[in-house]
């Protein structure tokens, strides 16, 4: 398994709950893996576990490996050979990345040899780093300065960034989420290119979003989260066809689509919680519809899927029994009241 | 597009703007816009960044001086200027309000939810107690209605941000990027709620969006612009069910659902 996050939680201190609790998560070489919730659930933590790059006063338990490697164990040179080499990071943000008084080439070229490359190789293969993410005129961008680009140029120079290096795990944080539909989908097929790329060294990617249509769409397998746990996993297809876990559904029912009968939307009663909110039970039962008393006390654990894939739901013959009653009377259909 | 007579709650005619650009010469940020949305009805703005939909939202309201074009609200011109004088300049505002992405820069840090309202409701001269049934009507609870901005979540502030602009009791609502940045769970929420409110109020919406799938759900009417130049309009759902232009079918394409290829998309 390129990277194994087995039963990791972490804690911080002054919070009334794990950032993380029991997370066991897998990318295989090949790979596309989703990692879907909304905001503070905990995805960009879990990105960053892989990179051990955890808060200062952040305590874990469990374990994180890449390719055999036990991360949380990693310090000095390993360490940074780790995050330099074998792992990539992708932002939403590809200004954050970049320095912006210099040039994008020199971006490149730093990475380039601090793989290992001299300053003449560095700059060729930066070249043919811009080239290979779809840049056009590449050896006149590697002079440009950010601020001569678009977002999605720049997102396309920051890949260029993370590829330098032949990473095994590219790890992409909501990486096309500030751009435009059109330039999502060119940055998403230039991405998924990468992982047909090399033998057994073909890279995985953990690519996270909070948008569960473009994880169902895009990615192979998705784990959804939900205040710090892996609520659901399976493969994307299972997933959209066939949400198990009531916060799955729940999501899938909120988000509009484009769908040509008019769908209802169906919003989840109250918020996400913060890391101000514990829990004796089942994180979400303050907003589920098929929520018991005992849910109240149930200590969430995965259940098996039948077809594949977990659930971590007491309910689950309830839940996968045709749709919710429960919601019924919250139905709304938002474009009702047409006036044309 | 409109039926003769009927008088509309926004009915804009031929809005441009050009900006200077840096090198030189000047950018077409929005060319020819006209539409008109009835009372109680909604029309989206989509398009990708830079197409000019800020651009137009902006001149709707008065935040941007049209280089030529007319607004009408209700059958009254709207002056490009904004008039002298306090009561006109409250008049106008009753005609549009606009709700932003970010609600956080347009509400007073200092201020209590309901502070925010009353002294809106003031402002217009109306009566304080209706701050209570707004924060109601926009699902804000007690705790909130003591709050101040820095201590709710993104989705109350910008449910406190569409009371304020109701307390106007506006025609037209102006909404740019308003969902975008919301969990999709409270995103449904304030879809909900401008569904209630439009039903209830008979405000018209004018909804500026990137996303065509919340476009789909909110919208009667639909304009397609790209590089400030409206390349489709008509109804939504025949819009997005069958467009005409090969910029609208491309932006289509791009958003994911089953069995999407993204790189499908590159090639068209
Ligand atoms: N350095 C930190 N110190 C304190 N709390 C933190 C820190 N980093 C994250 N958190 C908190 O941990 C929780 C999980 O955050 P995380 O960034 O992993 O969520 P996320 O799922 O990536 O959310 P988003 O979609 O908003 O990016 C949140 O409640 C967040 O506020
Ligand atoms: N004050 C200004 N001065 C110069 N150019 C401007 C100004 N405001 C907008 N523009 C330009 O006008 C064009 C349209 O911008 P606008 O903000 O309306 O686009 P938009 O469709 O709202 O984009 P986004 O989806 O990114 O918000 C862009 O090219 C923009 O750079
Ligand atoms: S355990 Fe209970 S509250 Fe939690 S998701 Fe299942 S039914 Fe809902
Ligand atoms: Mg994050
Ligand atoms: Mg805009």
């Amino acid at each position: 398994m390129l990277l194994d996050i087995e039963h990791l939680t972490v804690r911080l201190p002054g919070t009334a709950r794990p950032v993380l609790t029991d997370v066991t998560l897998r990318v295989a070489s090949g790979e596309v893996v989703g990692l879907v919730g909304e905001s503070g659930s905990g995805k960009s933590t879990t990105a960053n576990a892989a990179l051990r790059l955890l808060p200062g006063d952040a305590t874990a338990t469990g374990r994180i490996t890449v390719d055999g490697t036990d991360v949380l164990s990693l310090t000095g040179d390993a360490l940074r050979a780790h995050r330099s080499r074998t792992v990539a990071m992708v932002h939403q943000d590809p200004r954050s990345a970049l320095n912006p008084v210099r040039r994008v080439g020199d971006f490149l070229t730093e990475r380039l040899r601090g793989a290992g490359l001299d300053q003449r190789a560095a700059r060729a293969r930066a070249v043919e780093l811009l080239a290979a993410v779809g840049l056009s005129d590449p050896e006149r961008r590697v002079r440009q300065r950010p601020h001569e680009l678009s977002g999605g140029m720049l997102q396309r120079v920051v890949i260029a960034g993370a590829l330098a290096a032949e990473p095994r795990l590219l790890l992409a944080d909501e990486a096309t989420s500030a751009l435009d539909v059109t330039t999502q989908a060119e940055i998403l097929a230039l991405l998924r290119s990468l992982r047909t790329s090399g033998g057994d060294r073909t890279p995985g990617m953990l690519f996270i979003t909070h948008d569960l249509q473009l994880a169902a769409a895009y990615c192979d397998r998705v784990y959804v989260m939900y205040a710090g746990r892996v609520v659901e996993e399976g493969s994307a297809d299972d997933l959209f066809a066939r949400p198990r876990h009531p916060y799955t559904r729940g999501l899938l029912d909120c988000s509009p689509t484009l769908d040509t009968e008019t769908r209802e939307i169906r919003p989840i009663p109250g918020r996400p919680p913060s890391l101000a909110d514990a829990f004796t039970g089942c994180e979400f039962a303050a907003r589920c519809p098929w929520a018991e008393a005992a849910c109240e006390t149930w200590r969430p654990e995965p259940v098996a899927l039948d077809g594949g894939g977990t659930a971590a739901c007491r309910r689950l013959p309830v839940t996968g029994a045709a749709t919710a009653t429960a919601t019924d009377t919250d139905t709304v259909t938002v474009t009702e009241g047409s006036v044309r | 597009m409109t039926d003769a007579g009927q008088e509309h709650a926004l009915a804009v005619d031929g809005l441009h703007k050009e900006y200077p650009m840096p090198g030189g010469g000047r950018l077409t940020a929005a060319d020819a816009v006209s539409f008109t949305v009835p009372a109680g009805g909604s029309l989206g703005i989509v398009g990708e960044s830079g197409s000019g939909k800020t651009t137009v939202a902006r001149m709707l309201v008065g935040l941007v001086r049209p280089d030529a074009g007319a607004v009408r609200v209700a059958g009254r011109l709207r002056e490009t200027r904004t008039p002298r004088g306090a009561s006109a300049r409250l008049a106008r505002a009753r005609e549009i309000q606009m709700v932003f992405q970010d609600p956080y820069v347009s509400l007073d840090p200092r201020l209590t939810s309901r502070q925010c309202l009353t002294t809106a409701l003031r402002l217009h001269g109306r009566d304080d107690s209706l701050a209570d049934g707004l924060l109601d009507r926009v699902g804000l609870g007690a705790r909130e209605s003591g709050a101040r901005p820095h201590g709710m979540s993104g989705g109350q502030r910008q449910r406190l941000a569409i009371a304020r602009a109701l307390a106007v009791d506006p025609k037209v609502l102006v909404l740019d990027e308003a969902v975008a940045a919301l969990d999709v769970s409270i995103q449904a929420q304030i879809l909900r709620l401008l569904g209630e409110i439009r039903r209830d109020t008979g405000v018209a919406l004018v909804f500026v969006s990137h996303d065509l799938a919340v476009v789909r759900h909110i919208t009667d009417e639909v304009l397609v612009m790209r590089r400030g130049i409206v390349v489709e309009q008509g109804p939504t759902d025949g819009v997005l069910a069958a467009p005409d232009h090969p910029y609208t079918r491309r932006l289509l394409a791009s958003v994911p659902r089953p069995g999407w290829d993204p790189a499908a998309v590159v090639g068209a």
